[in-house]
């Protein structure tokens, strides 16, 4: 053996077994790279719609603050006739509870609480979860209810919508409940405040307890507002009645000027309302605690409109 | 289910990117961190540790920018990076070129080109980080002055004067080793 000139050493190197990877070890990397482009990818997704839900909510809570017109006091309740409801009497599923008089569902339907992150997703409580709650109390006050605990979100995802559209799919459901339920009284698109550091506004004590605050939302959007308009006042003031301080109130649109073009699928039904219970910072127990409290409120309400 | 040639095309864009750019560049990631750390099982755990880097870099990348370069200074920021974390782990492994002299009886003309193979193996892994990754990167991966210089960072004019000293340190290094072994075998 002699020494080796600088090109000698370095083809001996490169030409080193070492230097190649096995061929077992290079199709399982592909394999695993493609694994994690494809995770990546749904993550990407995910995080694109919740930073739109974001702004979009915060938007809704904004616009809301600046342009309120909380409703007089003054507007005296009137009953109601669901003019809306269709009378069709075509053959339905046996599964369908045509008595049902409150109808519930979530168009934004991961909203959630007790996340880590701002806008989370909690899978077992969110929006949807108080919605049961909500059915489950109404049951209790003997109301006919029914839940659409269809994942409004989970589908704009699937589809690939934009996330202004998601109401679009929220509202094929509310015009079939229409038809359903010849009796349904309120649709009730349960929300969720998405503002930070609010807990304060979002929060008081009932009984010595902490509950989340309600607050209804009306769109003037349509030319029969006015009934959803009536019903929120009802729903507000008995809230406010039998546990002071629990409604924040109502909030509407700008009166003219500004007119949105979501309805909020509340041109389907005098009885269409948008209900934020509680906000970001607020925790489950709260939540449900108010479910409670709402029932109570509904039954009462629903009492002076027998149909 | 959709009808017509959508059948063929089930891999997204980013999917198709990362498999295409992975076939071009995994020989030259490899090469790079085997010579540089001389493990193959870390070799093999950061070859893919970059290629995830490289994935998740991919929406920030400047296409602009040479895209070899851009994978192998990946390269050498994930093994320069985990390789100072993991280095007291493998003192006290027997390392795979080291593992390589224990298998079977072989013709003595190949136990010798092992073993010198060994000796400049050996004292690659002598020489400071900043060296080696410019030897390797010049002589192994066979990069252009101006490559290695996007790859590491530096001016061209750096690369040939590091170039040159660690090559310099590395005849050197090899020479000791060779008289070493001379003087072993003669015993």
């Amino acid at each position: 053996m002699r020494a080796r000139t600088e090109q000698e050493w370095i083809r001996l190197l490169k030409d080193g077994d070492e230097l190649k990877p096995d061929q077992e070890y290079v199709d399982q990397t592909r394999k695993k790279l493609l694994y994690e482009a494809r995770k990546l990818r749904s993550k990407r997704e995910k995080k694109k719609v919740w930073r739109m839900i974001w702004p979009s909510m915060m938007a809704v809570s904004l616009a809301a603050v600046l342009v309120v017109t909380v409703v007089s006091q003054t507007e005296a309740p009137k009953p109601h006739s669901s003019t809306y409801s269709s009378l069709e009497t075509a053959s339905k599923p046996s599964q369908i509870d045509k008595n049902t008089k409150v109808f519930i569902y979530n168009t934004h339907s991961r909203e959630s609480f007790e996340t880590k992150e701002i806008a989370g997703y909690n899978r077992t409580k969110n929006v949807q979860t108080v919605a049961k709650d909500l059915g489950r109390y109404l049951k209790q006050q003997s109301i006919p209810n029914t839940i659409d605990d269809k994942d409004y979100v989970k589908i704009l995802l699937k589809k690939d919508m934009e996330f202004k559209d998601i109401y679009k799919l929220s509202r094929k459901s509310v015009k079939k409940a229409v038809k359903d339920y010849p009796n349904v009284q309120l649709m009730l698109d349960i929300h969720r405040g998405a503002g930070v550091g609010e807990r304060e506004i979002t929060t008081t004590k009932i009984k010595g307890k902490s509950v989340a605050k309600v607050q209804f939302f009306v769109s003037n959007s349509h030319p029969d507002y006015s009934e959803n308009l009536k019903m929120a006042v009802e729903l507000d003031h008995m809230l406010n009645e039998m546990y002071p301080g629990i409604s924040r109130g109502i909030i509407q649109e700008k009166k003219d000027g500004y007119r949105n073009s979501l309805s909020y699928n509340q041109d389907l039904h005098p009885g269409a309302l948008m209900v934020n219970i509680g906000g970001l910072e607020n925790t489950l127990k709260e939540e449900k605690r108010t479910a409670k409290m709402l029932a109570t409120a509904i039954k009462r309400v629903l009492n002076r409109h027998p149909n | 289910m959709e009808k017509g040639g959508n059948l063929v095309n089930h891999y997204s864009d980013e999917e198709q990117r990362i498999a295409q750019i992975y076939d071009r560049y995994y020989l030259d990631v490899y090469r790079f961190i085997m010579c540089f750390t001389g493990h193959k099982s870390e070799a093999e755990d950061l070859t893919q540790e970059t290629f995830i880097q490289v994935l998740k870099s991919l929406p920030t990348y400047n296409s602009s920018y040479p895209l070899k370069s851009w994978v192998l200074s990946i390269a050498k920021h994930v093994t320069i990076d985990q390789h100072r974390r993991r280095k007291f782990i493998h003192l006290f492994k027997d390392s795979y070129f080291q593992q390589l002299i224990s298998s079977e009886k072989s013709p003595s003309q190949w136990m010798e080109i092992k073993t010198e193979r060994q000796m400049v193996e050996k004292a690659l892994l002598k020489v400071k980080p900043t060296y080696r990754a410019v030897f390797i990167l010049r002589a192994i991966n066979e990069l252009s002055i101006k490559e290695t210089a996007e790859v590491l960072g530096y001016s061209e004019s750096k690369v040939k004067v590091t170039y040159l000293r660690a090559i310099k340190k590395l005849q050197t290094l090899l020479h000791i080793e060779w008289e070493e072994w001379k003087h072993e075998s003669t015993n």
